[in-house]
């Protein structure tokens, strides 16, 4: 049969592959000139705005607004705008001395007002941003001269030095502005090691050196943020040398090659999960029992086949450097006879279908996790089969988590860990005067000698005074667990092989502040 | 042919004022709300009195009839809103991904519609040859195929394997071919399989007939017969279908422009949906509804004006297909 068409289809199909082959072979246009030292972060997360008052941190913000203070290597902190502080001896006032030469982008210099400035909306109310919560123990806030500032809070609070990170903001063009609709918020005057050079169509944000920044001056001459919201796109471009860092997950891993152009980081974080108990039952009144899931739980076990080896078993919630005996309340592995024996001893008997039972209550109660977080339900998950053998019966209960109630869930897959000041995360988890309101003490934990130690720690002005307390603070932590602490996870990051300079800072929450020292960076041109 | 006109707009205002109710209520259904979202997964440092602070501070703590006629009415004066997470007026968010939207949209529909003419006509100009069954079957395969695995493998392909194009992203504007063809390739690929099979089914059944094989024994030439007698007895029916597709590849647009980060509408929309940003999210979905319903006019008006019967069937009252 003749066909009519032959033609048009030839035509169409020549046209099709021409088009291809055009494209394919032009040459890339968005590319960078060859001279230029660019380091593309693929993020998962397209960034909608850029201002550090309104946003928990996200990393480009330390790249355009500085604060008074920063982490250093060990997460100590370091004079960063302030070039020095004194701190009155009730611990409740705190006088930051502004370095001078410090400029925003648009040749202000950078002034007291603007540290005030900075503070003031973050605590207003009006403003919509999820870290006032951290700054709530500053009473007030004033200027005391052109370049100092004096702090005074509600009651000691030694996280506020490492709070203080926060980037500042200039005064002279936000004080007329309403701060969420502004448009600063995507052309930002900053005071950081670099300056926005672009912000695209597609949500990509380029930034260059500031070449009017006080401290070091980066060696990378551009930074590129590029929203890469697949986790297997951003592999993809990885390999093929599209981005130069973005951050993997452990099943990822299988995936990378030796040939790969990639060097993987694992980086350890303060980031842990922990089974949180609630203290409103009955069942985890007496400390036996908690004891005995703590010494029940296989922490390596989890650590391999849930997180692939990417990470540590868990024994508290302090930084190793923080605790005066590392190992304190550790065991070796689980010792599932002696948590046998503690429940013994507690009264509890399995009854006829093998759960524990006294006085006609069971051992059991819901262990609950947010749907959306696979790490936390597999969790659960470990910890139900873990426990089974004992007779206690904690069934798994994965919850949308926007109605996760974290202060009514019997028991809770709950994950917390600051890299900073050991106060961070212990106080207003485990102290009982943290309960209820909507405070952080969600399972309403109650120890007299846990609250007496946080609040000597606290107020401690000696470092070793204070690290004393902080280890005893672990072992009362660890006769009277208020969670069974599980595993810190470590950050995954895969990145270009000819980029230099990344160090491995116990990072944050998800592996945040892997950019903390971006003006060490280096990129080698091949 | 005014009738036909005045009572589909009534038609469509209609539908726009019960989505926009629809949708106003629904969101708000959705698990989660501004505040929760603006603390991403540090969902638990959230505390009622900073959710309540927050959705006072967005004017979310009146009843909700209160907000939709407030919404409702500004919306009116053309004022949508500001966006939660930028900031900007939401009518200007939704603007910024108009053209890539539209240009990734236009090229894909070409692209799809062509295929599916192609082989859609050459299939069923030789029924039931091995040409035919092996189209078919190519195309059952096209339908199966989930878009976001055949745009990883294109990715994996093209990117990584021939390292020709580019894997994601937009380069330096919406024209850039190069960044162009894959999303593109992707949408027109997985909703061909379908339209190849509609085509040919439909040409099928217009190139049988006894005033056809009269026409040939005439003596008439073949290609005159396809393209003055098959074609234009199947285009009324065609017309009306793809203007449908464009509804399905917007829809389709949210996962591919996702996957290769194409800054367009359908990636905006699940952005919007996962952060709760009402304004920008409601604004996207009546604009969407108001044009699929303004497409969809546009082609059954194509339709009746191309075929007759189809105009006297719906002034008549009859029925509409």
């Amino acid at each position: 049969m003749r066909n009519p068409l032959k033609k048009p289809l030839i035509g169409f199909a020549a046209f099709f592959l021409a088009a291809l082959a055009g494209a394919c072979s032009a040459q890339p246009a968005d590319q960078a000139a060859d001279e230029t030292k660019q380091l593309v972060y693929g993020m998962e997360a397209e960034i909608d705005r850029v201002n550090p008052v309104l946003d928990e941190s996200q990393e480009i913000d330390a790249l355009l607004f500085r604060g008074l203070t920063k982490p250093d290597e060990q997460n100590k902190v370091t004079p960063d705008l302030a070039e020095s502080w004194t701190i009155s001896e009730d611990l409740l006032t705190y006088t930051f001395k502004l370095r001078e030469d410090a400029v925003w982008q648009d040749g202000e210099p950078v002034k007291a007002d603007d540290v005030v400035f900075t503070l003031q909306k973050i605590l207003d109310p009006k403003t919509n941003t999820p870290i006032t919560g951290e700054f709530q123990e500053i009473a007030d806030v004033r200027t005391t001269g052109d370049d100092e500032v004096e702090i005074t809070l509600h009651r000691p609070y030694p996280p506020l030095l490492d709070k203080l990170k926060v980037g500042i903001v200039p005064k002279h063009l936000l004080e007329d502005e309403n701060l969420a609709e502004s448009e600063f918020n995507r052309n930002p005057v900053g005071n950081g090691p670099f300056r926005l050079k672009e912000w695209k169509g597609d949500g990509t944000i380029v930034l260059e050196r500031n070449h009017d920044y006080y401290g070091n001056k980066p060696k990378l001459d551009e930074v590129v943020f590029k929203p890469v919201p697949d986790a297997n796109t951003r592999l993809v471009q990885l390999k093929a040398g599209e981005i130069d860092l973005a951050s993997l997950t452990p099943s990822q891993m299988e995936a990378v090659k030796g040939s790969d152009p990639i060097k993987v980081h694992e980086i350890g974080t303060a980031d842990y999960r922990a089974v949180m108990y609630n203290f409103d039952l009955e069942i985890f009144h007496d400390p036996k029992v908690r004891q005995a899931i703590s010494l029940a739980v296989d922490r390596e076990a989890m650590v391999e086949g849930i997180l692939d080896g990417k990470g540590e078993a868990a024994y508290g919630p302090l930084q190793k450097s923080w605790a005066a005996h590392p190992d304190a309340g550790q065991t070796e592995g689980p010792d599932r006879e002696r948590s046998a024996q503690l429940l013994a001893e507690a009264g509890w008997n399995k009854n006829s279908e093998g759960i524990l039972e006294k006085d006609g209550k069971l051992l059991s109660f819901e262990l609950v996790a947010p749907a959306q977080d696979t790490v936390r339900v597999a969790l659960a998950n470990v910890v139900s089969q873990q426990l089974k053998p004992l007779g206690i019966q904690a069934k798994p209960k994965p919850v949308d988590q926007n109605a996760v109630k974290y202060d009514g869930e019997e028991a809770l897959l709950i994950g917390w860990g600051s890299e900073f000041d050991p106060d961070d995360h212990t106080y207003r988890l485990f102290h009982s005067s943290e309960i209820g309101g909507g405070r952080y003490n969600f399972g309403k934990y109650r120890n007299e000698e846990v609250d007496r130690l946080l609040t000597e720690a606290r107020t401690a002005t000696d470092p070793e005074e204070r690290k004393a307390a902080y280890g005893r603070f672990q072992e009362a932590l660890a006769e009277d667990p208020p969670y069974t602490f599980l595993v810190y996870l470590d950050a995954l990051y895969g990145v270009n092989e000819q980029v230099t300079g990344i160090s491995d800072r116990t990072l944050g929450h998800h592996g945040f502040g892997i950019l903390w020292n971006i003006e060490e960076w280096d990129k080698q041109t091949d | 042919m005014a009738l036909f006109l005045v009572k589909r707009a009534a038609e469509s205002a209609f539908v726009l004022i019960l989505g926009s109710l629809l949708v106003f209520t629904f969101i708000r259904l959705i698990p989660g709300d501004p505040a929760a979202a603006m603390y991403g997964d540090q969902l638990q440092k959230l505390t009622e009195a900073d959710r309540l602070r927050i959705s006072e501070n967005l004017g979310l703590d009146e009843p909700l009839p209160v907000q939709y006629v407030h919404w409702a009415s500004q919306v009116l004066q053309g004022n949508w809103g500001a966006s939660y997470l930028t900031g900007e007026p939401a009518d200007e968010v939704i603007v910024r991904t108009l053209l890539p939207t539209a240009v990734l949209l236009i090229v894909s529909q070409v692209l799809m519609i062509g295929l599916a003419l192609l082989f859609g006509l050459t299939s069923a100009l030789r029924r039931d040859s091995l040409y035919d069954r092996t189209v078919l079957a190519v195309s059952v395969l096209l339908m199966a195929i989930p878009p976001f695995w055949l745009a990883l493998m294109m990715m994996l392909f093209f990117s990584i394997r021939l390292g020709v194009l580019p894997s994601s992203g937009m380069g330096a504007g919406p024209f850039s071919i190069r960044h162009l063809i894959l999303p593109a390739l992707v949408i027109a690929l997985s909703h061909a399989g379908y339209y190849i099979r509609l085509f040919r089914n439909h040409f099928a059944a217009s190139s049988s007939g006894g005033h056809l094989l009269a026409l040939r024994a005439r003596g008439v030439p073949y290609r005159r017969i396809v393209l003055s007698h098959i074609l234009p007895n199947a285009a009324a029916p065609l017309i009306v279908y793809t203007g449908a597709s464009l509804a399905v590849s917007l829809a389709g647009s949210v996962v591919v422009e996702t996957i290769f980060s194409w800054p367009g509408l359908g990636r905006l929309a699940l952005k919007s949906a996962l952060a709760h940003d009402y304004p920008v999210l409601l604004a996207i979905v009546l604009l969407s509804m108001a044009f699929v319903i303004l497409v969809n006019l546009l082609a059954g008006l194509l339709a009746a004006w191309i075929d007759p019967r189809l105009r006297e069937a719906d002034t008549e009252g009859g029925a509409r297909w």
